[in-house]
């Protein structure tokens, strides 16, 4: 047989094998790959098999999680429910994040991604997780910064401190840490302790996954501030006027220069018509039958749920 | 048909080289594993043998995919019976076609009799019939589809390069294969478009042999798709095709005078 027979065979072969690849991969999902990885799930276990290689090992089962769970935040949109584990398997999160810390109880990076995510889970496991992390690595400061984190998250604001407290003396922690300890004892339970603590976060995290959760956390935040501001100015509008404004635009004509100037400092944007914009850029969902303002529809502002 | 005279010698050559004989030691794997793990296992002996079966019936496969397979091309020439073959009224393409359907024969022999070990390592377990006995089939079947894969594979390399290097390039590319859904979820997730798209072009070049593995789910008593096994089939044939074609071309070209 010719040539050409062989080598158009093989070109066609090759070039019908990719639409059925991608058939089989819409079969499978691609969770399978991270489910095979759990297949041993016992970090120790997989240490003593390693032959040395558990560093290598640890590197993998990492690259796995932040593969995974990272591609995930990448392409995160919309309403986040961190208590729907089936969409995201989050519940391969924790087990992922053990094996690899098993492997390499030094990789600071497991714990900090862990610390982010796991509180919404399970928060004990989380505090677990990271007083292991710190029993490993008792000279890091970053994992009382997130420890700490947790501890504020379920609201054991004197746990937080002392956390915050401990770290702060450690060989290279930012002057922040103390007064942040000062801060949990005596107003935890406000916003702008969370902005606080997301701020620090963002500012002292390497991974790009961990600024990208921190920087939409602290979006949300403000988004959250800016709508309680303009329910406050609808609420004086109404006073004023007896109803609601046709448009938020019009609440924002409504008011004297000096004050827009002022919600200007403050950081809220407008578009074009003088209506307000949301961290993201869109311009805030307005309801005039119940004078409420929300997050618009098509928001990239991601809406966190726990 | 001139391939099947030299598919059956190709056959006969690896029973005289006694490539068989590793079923023996698949045969007292199981009767060990049936025997020792069923009363260590906590009623999972029938996932352990399952897992444990079909990892070896592949492990071993792979085995003899890979270094049967490197040496077919090659013992021909370093023996010069290649010259005696060649003289005679044959083509280069039934050549090697000959010599991979032979060792695939060797296998499916070496499959089918691991697959009835495995049935009555099952058979003795379950005391009786058992539907997951059945359920081995299918996923012997793809585990076969895959060392026909593997087998074409080696016997590329071997149309071109040492027998050290085949082995050595078969491997990887058995490793990579198995690993391609890594490299699927790292050209998705990697920020460089260009990478990304090098990866993509890997995972659809290189054998995705991820697509013959159920040995996990079929220890978890699920029977694979009829969907998936037709797709698996379709997906072995033509990558097959596609490598026995890049295969004849160059052994086409080679030069032996």
């Amino acid at each position: 047989m010719k040539a050409w027979v062989w080598s158009s065979l093989l070109i066609v072969c090759l070039g019908a094998s990719l639409p059925l690849q991608r058939w089989l991969d819409a079969q499978r999902g691609s969770a399978a790959a991270l489910e095979e990885s759990l297949y041993l799930s016992s970090g120790k276990m997989l240490k003593r098999m390693s032959l040395g290689f558990d560093g290598l090992l640890a590197d993998l089962y990492w690259l796995r999680t932040i593969q995974y769970f990272g591609g995930k935040l990448q392409r995160m949109r919309g309403s986040i429910n961190v208590n729907d584990v089936s969409s995201w398997r989050l519940d391969l999160l924790e087990p992922l994040l053990e094996i690899t810390t098993e492997l390499d109880p030094h990789y600071i990076a497991a714990y900090r991604f862990g610390a982010l995510f796991l509180p919404d889970l399970n928060p004990e496991n989380a505090i677990r997780f990271l007083q292991r992390g710190i029993h490993h690595n008792p000279d890091d400061w970053r994992l009382y910064q997130d420890l700490g984190y947790i501890y504020w998250k379920q609201g054991r604001f004197r746990e937080a401190s002392e956390t915050y407290e401990q770290g702060s003396h450690l060989p290279g922690a930012p002057r922040w840490m103390r007064p942040m300890s000062a801060i949990m004892l005596v107003k935890g339970g406000e916003r702008e302790t969370a902005r606080e603590v997301f701020q620090r976060i963002y500012e002292h995290s390497e991974d790009t996954y961990t600024r990208q959760i921190s920087l939409a956390r602290l979006k949300w935040l403000q988004a959250e501030d800016e709508i309680a501001l303009l329910h406050r100015l609808m609420a004086a509008f109404r006073e004023r006027q007896g109803g609601c404004p046709a448009s938020l635009a019009g609440l924002i004509r409504s008011l004297p220069a000096s004050s827009v100037g002022r919600l200007r400092q403050a950081g809220l944007r407008f578009d074009e018509n003088g209506a307000p914009l949301d961290p993201d850029g869109f311009a805030y969902a307005y309801d005039a039958k119940t004078c409420t303002v929300a997050l618009a529809e098509a928001s990239t502002i991601v809406r966190w749920k726990f | 048909m001139k391939v099947v005279p030299i598919a059956l010698n190709t056959f006969r050559e690896s029973v005289r080289d006694r490539v068989l004989y590793n079923l023996l030691l698949f045969v007292l794997l199981l009767v060990g594993a049936a025997i020792f793990i069923g009363e260590l296992s906590l009623a999972q002996e029938t996932r352990i043998i399952v897992d444990i079966g079909l990892s070896a019936m592949r492990l071993f496969g792979v085995l003899i995919a890979i270094f049967i397979g490197i040496g077919l091309v090659y013992k021909e020439i370093d023996k010069r019976t290649i010259y005696s073959l060649l003289a005679k009224p044959i083509h280069r393409y039934q050549f090697i076609l000959g010599k991979y359907f032979g060792l695939c024969f060797t296998l499916l022999v070496n499959t089918a009799v691991m697959v009835v070990a495995i049935v009555l390592a099952l058979l003795y377990i379950k005391w009786g019939l058992d539907a997951i006995q059945l359920k081995v089939l299918p996923a012997a079947y793809l585990i076969f589809l895959e060392l026909m894969v593997v087998t074409a594979v080696a016997l590329l390399f071997s149309s071109f390069s040492s027998p050290a290097l085949s082995a050595l390039f078969a491997f990887s590319l058995f490793i990579i294969g198995s690993f391609s859904a890594d490299l699927k979820l790292f050209a998705e997730t990697i920020g460089s478009r260009f990478v990304g798209a090098f990866c993509h072009a890997l995972y659809y070049l290189l054998p995705n042999l991820a697509n013959f593995n159920y040995i996990a789910e079929t220890a978890r008593g699920q029977l694979v798709p009829g969907k998936m096994l037709i797709a698996a089939t379709a997906y072995a044939a033509l990558y097959i095709t596609a490598l026995l074609a890049a295969t004849v071309l160059i052994f086409q070209r080679r030069n032996f005078k």
